[in-house]
């Protein structure tokens, strides 16, 4: 009697909404990844379940193991945030579907040719190698989630895991600059794209600067929650009422450095990115729209100071504002990309049936193009709102944290939900003339290791906190 | 806070009166939209903050959290118009823009092109159902061939069948008929199940009246000389034959996916298309038989001498004379005739017969004034030949191809100057006509009178083999009484029986008749060699009209090659 009663507690537990929403994302994949491989011509479609499951593993793989995370977090804190995950798999979901819609374009168009002069498809294997990279993505966030990291920390640390994030940020600031600073000695330029800023770990290139992107905002969470009080208050000299500078000025001048050495490296995506994500920090810890407005003039002085100092900035920008004059030249991919959404309408051309492979990069900055070309205005749409519903999910979730006693919690998963956010503003921006374009992966769904790595990272550190979280 | 609420809603109206404005405008303004996306968006934000500012926050983090959740709500805002503008608002005109930039290059968008490769078009049939073009997949790609290429030379074939090129565009049929050849009209049903069920689309074949073995040994007996040939049935309209040289191959334009060394295939096409557009190439893309405009010579006499015998009254045909000097005007030097003391071999007394027979320049300018400009001008306009002003807007000789509409003069009023009239009258002055058209009037008169309509397409069908539609003679109109068209071609006949173009007889061996026409267009240059023939002159079945540019002699040339011509098409009929 009291096992059944435990079990039937346990089912009561079971975190219904999340479970649902993960067969429907998964039931989605299978029937897109069956269309996109079929109309690809990359194999026969067999409608025995054998047949169906033959092409479909081990693509799903990520997709089961969601299940199998969603029904661990039943088990182990069935409070965690339900809406998360099944958002994430949905945009990971459609990146190994899009990666393996454009692996056989790309393929048949893209050709490399080694130092033996031999040619063959640059693109060979990026299927594959997408399902490995959020496989891999999973995997990590399952490890997150699931290992007792806090008596770990606890044990080697004297402190839980958020406060070892918290207490040690000039040490995690330290070691961010140094993987940056690495890159000019050892970083390499796999994919010819100008600018050397990989590492070649052997199996896969990673890009330090996707990891620093959470580290500055560990460093910025903890600082600003230590002198929380202090940044909110005046500091007076004589009759002036100043911003507490002794406060900014180190604040400011130390996330500056990390920002000049990406832009040392022309990585402007990223400097971009992280601007973006301080300026929504520094006034959600602040609430000073001073400060806002303050660093947007700052940016708008150090963009333009760019723009006559950097010829790519001057290209980038003439680019966006008549990319029809170098149709030829730089203006190439992006009026690739206008004609290849505007050939998509309201409903597409169809999974397979568009050629978004004259895109240049279309598998990693410009998919959401190929999102556009194939799935249409529909399509796109439903990725944008899928990505408010997350991010709008994560500035819940730091809205739910008590803030006086948790106070760096609320602030980092603020400051990484506003990555999300940025990056994929910045992105889709680019992509679609909103603003100039700089080289950034779209969050979950362009192909690249690092990025897609990293994102899970954010996601398993939001879902972590959440956890923790006793609801009010 | 009350003034912020009462300014939102014109505030509002204002952004969504920008954004609805901004998201119409054309491709060529996009910056234009992008200014007023970026004025719009923010002031969208001003109004939403401030109604965020109204409702009571929790806490002090949650007000601030949503003013960043509103900023990045109107960034996705901004996205979802522009992709509203990109995918539905202008999607079909950006997808159609082209660019030429200012080195000339031209930037399309390339799914159209790769579209039109995967559409097995339809195949061209000429009248005995030889095949003149058809499709194929290689590797997936449709491709153009021309199975008839290694029996006859395709340069023959070039103006009428046209290139299909993804790279340089249609012409000829292939331009005029793309909609029913790739299926898009005609076969909607069969296009709509082969979108959903992802097979080859195919589309409608076209049956010609053309006669390709005629069309090929017109092509070899007019050779490498620049001029054109019309050959077509008086009786129906029907085309046989519409040749144009210099031609060009449209195999030639088509690259071979299947080549082994495709850089060198799409060089050999390039370098292809270069030679047929270098300035002393001769135009080999323009369809004179259809497209060119001539000064017709004396085969324009046989408007006037219909129009003579029209108004039988008013031009006296028998009461004429043909002197060696003609003044219509005072002023003006005198009108001569191509040949001296041609009034000898025509005798006395003249008659139409005799001077339409021997061409004499003088009795022609005689008639023409006679007949004054009004009735010249209303009977060449019978034969849709028109003073400029009357030109109907659109006109086309010819539906199934490009084609030019013929013209009496330049300038409107040039015939009310009684040379300019007279010159007219004897094929000179500023008419300009197309060698379609000279066939024409003469099938007129071979039809006794009545003008058909000209045509080329004679059925479109389905790939099912299902008619979708079916040409069949229809008239133009009566040009003239059926005792004029009689005595008219007993005057054709004349000239080929006695008169200036009886070399046409050596090469036939059924009574012929035509008449020759040399025609000044350069002083200095050599004159163009005009023939217009009806073959057998009593019934005819067959109405040619041959120019060669600067042939010379229009009673030798040209009517040499209208006799080979008409003999190639008596022996076709065996």
């Amino acid at each position: 009697m009291t096992t059944l009663r435990d079990a039937f507690g346990q089912l009561r537990r079971l975190r219904l909404v999340e479970l649902q929403l993960l067969i429907t994302v998964l039931l989605f994949f299978a029937a897109g990844y069956l269309l996109v491989v079929v109309a690809t011509g990359q194999s026969e479609l067999q409608t025995t379940f054998q047949g169906l499951l033959h092409i479909l593993w081990p693509s799903s793989l990520p997709l089961v193991l969601f299940l199998a995370i969603s029904l661990g977090l039943s088990l182990r804190s069935p409070t965690a945030d339900q809406l998360i995950l099944p958002l994430v798999a949905l945009l990971g979901g459609l990146s190994l579907m899009m990666t393996a819609r454009l692996e056989p374009g790309l393929n048949q168009i893209a050709f490399c040719s080694n130092a033996a002069g031999e040619r063959f498809p640059c693109y060979e294997g990026i299927a594959t190698k997408q399902t490995l990279w959020v496989t891999l993505g999973t995997l990590i966030m399952a490890a997150i989630l699931f290992t007792p990291l806090d008596q770990i920390c606890i044990r080697w640390f004297r402190h839980s895991f958020i406060d070892v994030l918290d207490h040690y940020r000039y040490m995690w600031l330290a070691l961010g600059m140094i993987l940056i600073l690495a890159t000019f000695i050892f970083g390499v330029d796999p994919n010819a794209s100008g600018v050397r800023v990989w590492f070649n770990l052997g199996f896969f290139y990673f890009q330090p600067s996707e990891l620093l992107k959470i580290i500055l905002v560990i460093f910025m969470a903890s600082y600003l929650n230590e002198y929380r009080e202090a940044v909110q208050s005046s500091y007076r000299l004589g009759p002036f009422t100043l911003p507490p500078l002794p406060y900014l000025v180190p604040l400011i001048g130390m996330w500056g450095i990390a920002m000049m050495t990406i832009v040392f490296q022309r990585d402007l995506g990223a400097a971009l990115l992280l601007f973006g994500v301080f300026l929504i920090m520094l006034y959600a810890a602040t609430r000073r729209s001073l400060y806002v407005i303050a660093g947007v003039t700052a940016f708008a002085g150090g963009a333009y100071i760019l723009y006559r100092l950097l010829p790519i900035v001057g290209l980038r920008v003439s680019v966006w504002l008549d990319p029809w004059a170098t149709a030829q030249g730089s203006g190439y991919q992006i009026v690739q990309a206008i004609y290849a959404l505007a050939s998509g309408g309201v409903f597409g051309a169809g999974l397979g049936r568009g050629v978004p492979e004259y895109v240049p990069a279309v598998h990693t900055d410009f998919i959401f193009v190929a999102i556009g070309e194939e799935m249409g205005l529909a399509g796109t749409l439903a990725v944008l709102i899928a990505y408010m519903l997350l991010i709008f999910r994560g500035y819940h979730l730091a809205l739910a944290i008590p803030g006086r006693f948790r106070g760096f919690e609320q602030l980092l998963v603020i400051g990484l939900t506003s990555i999300i956010a940025v990056q994929t503003l910045i992105i889709l921006g680019g992509n679609l003339r909103l603003i100039p374009l700089t080289g950034i992966t779209l969050p979950f769904i362009s192909y690249g290791g690092s990025s897609i790595v990293i994102n899970f990272l954010i996601v398993a550190l939001l879902l972590r906190i959440s956890v923790s979280d006793q609801r009010y | 806070m009350k003034w912020r609420r009462f300014l939102a809603i014109p505030l509002l109206a204002v952004v969504l009166g920008l954004l609805g404005y901004g998201i119409l405008l054309p491709v060529e303004q996009e910056p234009l939209w992008l200014l007023l996306l970026w004025i719009g968006g923010p002031l969208a934000g001003v109004v939403l903050l401030s109604w965020l500012d109204t409702s009571t926050p929790t806490s002090d983090l949650a007000r601030t959290v949503s003013r960043v959740g509103t900023v990045i709500m109107i960034g996705f805002l901004m996205l979802s118009l522009q992709l509203l503008r990109q995918q539905f608002v202008q999607a079909s005109a950006i997808s159609n823009h082209v660019v030429v930039s200012v080195d000339g290059s031209t930037t399309s968008n390339v799914r159209p092109v790769l579209a039109t490769q995967r559409v097995l078009r339809g195949t061209i049939l000429d009248r005995r159902g030889r095949i003149l073009t058809e499709s194929v997949l290689i590797n997936g790609i449709a491709r153009r061939v021309y199975p008839l290429a290694d029996q006859y030379d395709m340069t023959a074939f070039g103006h009428i069948l046209g290139f299909f090129s993804p790279r340089y565009g249609q012409s000829g049929l292939e331009a005029v008929y793309n909609e029913y050849l790739s299926g898009e009209r005609g076969n909607e049903w069969q296009l709509l199940l082969s979108e959903w069920t992802g097979e080859t689309q195919r589309g409608n074949d076209l049956t010609l009246t053309l006669d390709a073995e005629l069309q090929a040994r017109v092509a070899a007996l007019l050779g490498d000389r620049r001029g054109a040939v019309v050959v077509l049935d008086p009786r129906s309209g029907a085309i046989l034959a519409l040749v144009s040289r210099p031609g060009f191959d449209p195999s030639q334009l088509v690259v071979n996916p299947a080549a082994s060394d495709l850089t060198a295939e799409r060089q050999r096409v390039s370098d292809y298309w270069a030679a047929l557009n270098r300035d002393d190439a001769g135009q080999p893309l323009l369809n004179r038989a259809t497209q060119g405009r001539y000064p017709p010579g004396s085969t324009f006499k046989t408007v006037t001498a219909v129009a003579v015998l029209e108004y039988w009254l008013q031009s006296q045909p028998d009461q004429i004379s043909c002197p060696n000097e003609y003044y219509p005007q005072p002023d003006a030097p005198p009108i001569v005739n191509a040949v001296d003391n041609l009034g000898a071999q025509i005798g006395e007394p003249a008659t139409l017969e005799r001077v339409y027979a021997f061409s004499c320049n003088t009795a022609f300018a005689q008639y023409a004034v006679r007949l004054g400009a009004d009735r010249l001008a209303e009977v060449a306009q019978r034969f849709n030949i028109f003073l400029p002003n009357r030109l109907p807007a659109g006109f086309r000789p010819l539906r199934d191809l490009p084609s030019e509409p013929s013209l009496l003069s330049v300038q409107a009023d040039f015939l009310r100057q009684p040379r300019a009239l007279a010159d007219t009258g004897y094929g000179q002055g500023q008419l300009l006509v197309s060698p379609l058209q000279m066939a024409l009037v003469a099938a007129a008169i071979g039809n006794d009178g009545v003008m058909m309509q000209p045509y080329l397409v004679q059925r479109v069908t389905r790939p099912d083999g299902s008619t979708i539609w079916q040409a069949g003679p229809t008239s133009i109109r009566r040009v003239m009484s059926g005792q004029t068209a009689r005595l008219m071609r007993s005057y054709m006949a004349a000239v080929a029986r006695y008169g200036f173009g009886r070399s046409i007889s050596q090469f036939v061996n059924q009574p012929v008749g035509g008449k020759s026409g040399t025609a000044e267009h350069l002083p200095g240059a050599p004159p163009h060699a005009w023939f217009i023939a009806l073959g057998p002159i009593d019934t005819p079945r067959y109405a040619v009209a041959v120019v060669i540019e600067q042939g010379g002699e229009g009673s030798g040339v040209a009517a040499r090659l209208a006799g080979e011509v008409l003999a190639a098409a008596f022996a076709l009929e065996e």
